[in-house]
């Protein structure tokens, strides 16, 4: 007796919507759907700046920052240890250190 | 007018046409909305955005399918859309997402201004638990009872075969009487 109280409720909650009216919209809403379209348009900077504040694109934004930094930053580091060879290669050469420099040997040349 | 009519007038470039086409729609398209998304500031703005991409689509509009059958596509889509746009805005960002304690979200009660007076508490009831099922079985059960669509146009506006809507209907029915089962037999 419960569950067919429980039922017939149910059935009459599911089959409420029968011989219900649509719902109207508030009136003048031609001239509100004209104001709408007529409305201005973003300048592109503005739709620029939506865009870019469009949170996929500033994560992107930050990883390629990041990824960029890495990148630059490795080869600074291997290009520079190359320099940094090239440059004592230089300095030898220039002050010719692996020659006899020193007065000792000025002084003792031999013939 | 009829609908060959207004195709006519719209292939022939009469613009005209756009107010006879909210005049005749206008109805149809909040109902829909209203039903979909259960709140009547929402249903107004997705009905004005419905008319605008009505106007500025119309041109390609090819006549396969009626064209109310096409506007209630638009309708359903665009109040679809919206209410998972508010849902991210409500839930707020990524972060936010991952961070915060998560809400229960919970439907407010909704009362339908066309629904006869006797049945007002259960059809408040029953959009409440409309809410909780999935939203394809909620978009076809909404446009077969309130809108009162046979089986087969649900089918051309959702795209999908009569048998697809049938199971839909089926599913929904189901997931409403067991929900509505339990919330009964909670107030008993």
């Amino acid at each position: 007796m419960k569950n067919n109280k429980l039922a017939e409720m149910v059935e009459q909650t599911l089959n409420s919507m029968d011989g219900a009216e649509r719902a109207t919209p508030a009136p003048f809403l031609l001239t509100r759907i004209n104001a709408k379209m007529n409305r201005e348009q973003p300048s592109a900077w503005e739709r620029f700046g939506i865009f870019l504040s469009r949170p996929i694109i500033a994560l992107a934004t930050i990883a390629f920052l990041i990824f960029f930094n890495v990148i630059v930053y490795t080869y600074s580091n291997s290009s520079s240890n190359i320099n940094g060879n090239q440059n004592l290669q230089v300095s030898t050469d220039e002050y010719s250190m692996n020659n006899s420099s020193s007065l000792f040997d000025l002084e003792n040349i031999q013939p | 007018m009829n609908q060959p009519e207004l195709i006519d007038r719209i292939k022939n470039g009469d613009r005209t046409v756009f107010k006879d086409i909210v005049e005749l729609w206008q109805k149809m398209v909040y109902n829909t909305a209203l039903s979909i998304v259960q709140l009547d500031v929402d249903a107004e703005d997705i009905t004005q955005d419905v008319f605008i991409e009505v106007y500025e689509k119309i041109d390609g509009f090819k006549g396969a399918s009626l064209l109310s059958t096409w506007i209630y596509r638009i309708t359903v889509n665009k109040a679809l859309d919206f209410e998972k746009k508010k849902k991210r805005q409500k839930n707020g960002g990524l972060l936010k997402q991952i961070f915060a304690v998560k809400e229960i979200d919970e439907p407010v009660n909704f009362n339908h201004p066309g629904v006869l007076l006797d049945n007002k508490e259960k059809a408040a009831i029953l959009f409440k638990a409309l809410k909780k099922l999935p939203e394809n079985q909620r978009v076809a059960f909404t446009l077969h009872k309130v809108e009162g669509l046979p089986y087969q146009e649900i089918a051309e506006i959702m795209e999908t075969s009569l048998y697809s809507v049938e199971s839909l209907m089926a599913r929904a029915k189901t997931g409403l009487k067991k929900m509505l089962e339990q919330f009964y037999q909670s107030q008993a």
